[in-house]
């Protein structure tokens, strides 16, 4: 029986993970996905394929997302718990309302002081993305092995970090692993704001389009309306829009939080979690850049990139084994993938309307998001092979290859280095940095 | 105020002449003169005493510092390489002002942007205690054992913890190490600067000896003229001061970075070093309130203690088996370390000038300092002993017991609860 079941999960997220494109009853069966950027970790589906014969895998390139996560500000907390004060002060509360307030009070409570800090399952996912790494790689990761990780200096990012590397050292005690989390690094392990945007004569009126279409995802759902004797009265005591928007923010939440039971779905339903979806997924799009005609915000992920050319031809060239392990945050993630090329990321368009259908951040940026470069090669030859994963999925990028999902080293490098180098990188001065 | 002398100097005479520092030790080694950036010596005591016969260790309550950091501003870099750069141009830099020099730009080019950071020699301390732990708790440590680890907000912190924790992970994959760093749990694990305290009289008359103190140290006509072919020029563009206080830092955080082989210890005389250390340590305790008569600051650590203290009664009562980990800053550890009682925090003088004889900054903060209390009991007694580890040696409290260096928890606590 327990088998069965596990095949028909198995066939569920194969089928789900099989294409980047985005049905509506595929999220209907999924609704934890609708906490798009804030959803726990799907399971990948756990199908790899072999290498060529002869190919043993060397190196693993390694780029995570913090996991699971309390709200990076308390801001949200505030607002709702003044706007649902000030109503139940007016009696403008009704039972559902004020239940609805007391969850609001738990959930805020819980968060008191722990902003933006890595929750319990956010360490859960670490562990297990490691212990999965293990368990696919087990000849190189069983070596005493030489490991160098660095995180963003948050410090979810770096208990991320810890998690992991705790992981892999009780699987293999013999690892020597490094770790660090220093401003020395953040220009590359982070968005580098350094790097001058070219301006996009389009992006104003994306955004503009961004906004109406958010104010339409975010309008209030009948469960939000049945909180209020006087819905329309209530709406004069806050700014509706804001208070749907931190709603959805704090259900999304709930998602890290497993062992508070606290649901707030409720109050959305299936259609109100999947426009709160839509309404961050339009945003994410756009503000890193990934949509036609906005400003190409990616930009600052190239010194990401360069690093994981630099190090890569480096252990080539050493002919040494390694694994290296980057950890940060979803605003490099995404629009990494984008610059890697990664079919999952290169379906951005201003049809906001649609997007969702060709472009979804919950494949891309969910808790614990990461990507992987791993490395192969051959005894005897020259050639070195490259595959890459999207949440320990395996994917494409635009280059041709007679051996998917695996990419020769030797058109994969050229391809970056070009890029790179036609996009041209202006840095700002010193002075303008300040700003 | 002269009996008041004198209790303390009584006090410390029945401590025992190991806690006594002299001038020649101190110069025997001048990364110590580094004061708080001296390196980890490790433990001198190499086997411990054992527990007297039926006791079992069950629980190890650690406060560690974070290890070995980078200086925690790097304008003291900014500024020396700038005036040296500048007396470079003018052509009045002797061969030794061109030699410190080149070392600082070196040493700045690593530290970049680490400001404050753990160097890798902090990681190593850090595992190295951990492993050291390991081998003398065995029968604790190889059980699946549940790990509580918390740390100060600070990446310092934080990434001393993690190596501390994956060392432990790596000696026994089986145990249940938690992390994490919350500003929630600061209360008890670094110092509460929310405490209020009033400062007292005496403060004002310190003060001034300390700055008096510090004038002496960093007045030294020799410093510049050893650096500077024309000293009244370079004192137009130069505060000499202000470039040793900087080249003092440099010099006491070097040491932390070994891989880069640099030492600028030799800019300075040993006077000039001692004097240096001297008034260091004398601030550090008076600005610790461990001082007769200054603002008690190390009441910020109550909290700590208390916490300590609630903890343990827990796994006591619960039977538990356990490991608690706290990982923070010399603000913490040395307060700490007074208000436990160890014998080494105890026995300040009023007399700043000569405070270095019977309390010593380095052997209390170094880097990756640490204090361990083990917990022990005997199947079928009530009895909870416990012994105190400074820098993993053991150390006293003055408490009388008959096992010593162990001491029954409830003659601990009711000490404590007298001092405050």
């Amino acid at each position: 029986m327990k088998q069965i079941k596990l095949a028909f999960i198995c066939l569920l997220f194969l089928g789900w993970t099989a294409g980047a494109q985005t049905s509506r009853e595929e999220l209907l069966s999924h609704m934890e996905l609708t906490a798009g950027n804030y959803a726990n970790y799907p399971v990948p589906t756990g199908h790899l394929t072999p290498a060529p014969e002869g190919y043993e895998p060397f190196y693993i390139s390694h780029y995570g997302r913090h996991g699971s996560r309390y709200m990076t500000s308390d801001k949200a907390f505030i607002r709702l718990r003044e706007s649902l004060d000030s109503a139940l002060t007016l009696g403008l509360l009704t039972d559902y309302g004020k239940d609805v307030r007391c969850r609001v009070e738990t959930a805020a409570a819980d968060a008191d002081g722990r902003s933006g800090e890595l929750t319990a399952l956010g360490a859960r996912q670490h562990k297990a993305i490691a212990r999965r790494m293990f368990d696919h790689y087990p000849t190189l990761l069983s070596q005493p092995l030489e490991v160098f990780a660095n995180a963003s200096n948050s410090r979810r990012v770096m208990l991320s970090m810890a998690h992991f590397c705790n992981e892999l050292k009780s699987l293999n005690p013999s690892l020597s692993i490094a770790m660090d989390a220093s401003e020395h690094d953040l220009y590359y392990i982070k968005s580098n704001k350094s790097i001058v945007v070219p301006d996009s004569p389009t992006d104003d009126a994306l955004y503009d389009k961004l906004k109406e279409f958010r104010h339409r995802m975010m309008s209030w759902t009948p469960r939000m309306e049945a909180m209020f004797t006087d819905p329309e009265q209530a709406k004069t005591i806050m700014d509706p829009y804001t208070f749907a928007d931190d709603l959805y923010n704090v259900a999304a939440d709930m998602y890290c939080l497993p062992e508070l039971k606290l649901s707030f779905y409720d109050l959305f339903g299936e259609e109100g979690m999947i426009n709160g979806f839509r309404s961050y997924n339009a945003a994410w799009c756009l503000w890193e850049g990934l949509m036609p005609g906005a400003k190409k915000s990616y930009y600052r992920l190239y010194p990401l990139l360069q690093n994981f050319l630099d190090e890569a031809d480096a252990i080539i060239a050493s002919g040494g084994n390694g694994l290296r392990l980057r950890f940060g945050h979803d605003s490099v993630v995404l629009p990494f993938a984008f610059i890697l090329g990664f079919q999952e990321a290169l379906g951005g368009t201003d049809d906001m309307e649609n997007l969702h259908n060709s472009f979804s951040i919950f494949r891309l940026i969910p808790m614990a998001a990461n990507i992987q470069l791993v490395f192969f090669r051959k005894a005897g030859s020259q050639d070195i092979l490259v595959k890459f994963l999207m949440n320990e999925n395996e994917t494409s990028i635009p280059l041709k290859t007679d051996c998917y999902p695996y990419y020769h080293w030797s058109d994969v490098e050229p391809y970056y280095r070009n890029m790179i180098e036609s996009a041209h990188l202006v840095y700002k001065t010193p002075d303008e940095d300040e700003d | 105020m002269k009996t008041k002398l004198l209790i303390p100097m009584l006090l410390l005479l029945s401590v025992g002449a190991a806690a006594q520092t002299t001038r020649q030790e101190i110069l025997k080694d001048l990364n110590r003169t580094g004061a708080n950036y001296y390196i980890y010596p490790g433990p001198s005591q190499k086997t411990l005493t054992p527990a007297p016969a039926g006791y079992e260790p069950f629980y190890i309550s650690h406060f560690g510092r974070h290890g070995s950091r980078y200086m925690e501003d790097n304008t003291y870099y900014v500024y020396a390489i700038e005036k040296l750069d500048t007396a470079a141009q003018l052509g009045i830099l002797t061969p030794k002002g061109s030699e410190v020099l080149e070392k600082l730009r070196i040493a700045y080019a690593d530290a970049w942007n680490r400001d404050g950071d753990l160097t890798p020699l902090g990681g190593l301390q850090h595992r190295e205690i951990a492993g050291r732990m390991y081998q003398r708790f065995p029968q604790l440590l190889s059980q699946p054992l549940r790990v509580d680890a918390r740390s100060s907000t600070s990446g310092r912190c934080m990434i001393s913890m993690f190596y501390f924790c994956q060392e432990l992970q790596g000696l026994n994959p089986a145990l249940d190490i938690r992390m994490d760093a919350s500003k929630r749990d600061m209360s008890f694990v670094v110092r509460d600067e929310h405490v209020e305290l009033e400062e007292t009289p005496a403060m004002e008359g310190y003060e001034q000896q300390i700055n008096a103190m510090y004038m002496k140290t960093v007045n030294a006509p020799r410093f510049m003229k050893s650096l500077f072919t024309d000293v009244p020029r370079a004192e137009s563009f130069v505060e000499g001061p202000a470039l040793m206080e900087c080249l003092f830092n440099v010099a006491s955080d070097l040491q932390n970075v070994p891989a880069l082989n640099l030492s600028l210890m030799d800019v300075f005389s040993k006077e000039e070093l001692f004097q240096a250390w001297k008034t260091l340590n004398s601030s550090i305790m008076l600005l610790c309130g461990l001082v007769p008569g200054s603002t008690p600051e190390y009441r910020m650590v109550k909290p700590v203690r208390d916490s300590l203290v609630s903890f343990a009664d827990r796994v006591i009562s619960q039977g538990d088996t356990a490991l608690t980990l706290r990982f923070t800053h010399d603000g913490t550890i040395l307060p700490l370390a007074y208000l436990l009682g160890l014998k080494e925090a105890t026995g300040c003088t009023t007399d700043l000038e000569n405070l270095y004889k019977s309390i010593s900054v380095d052997k209390l903060i170094p880097m990756a300092a640490n204090i361990q209390l083990v917990f022990y009991r005997k199947e079928g007694s009530d009895d909870i002993l416990v012994k105190f580890l400074l820098n993993e040696n053991e150390t006293s409290i003055p408490v009388k017991t008959d096992v010593s260096p162990y001491y029954h928890w409830k003659d601990v606590k009711s000490y404590w609860e007298g001092r405050n």
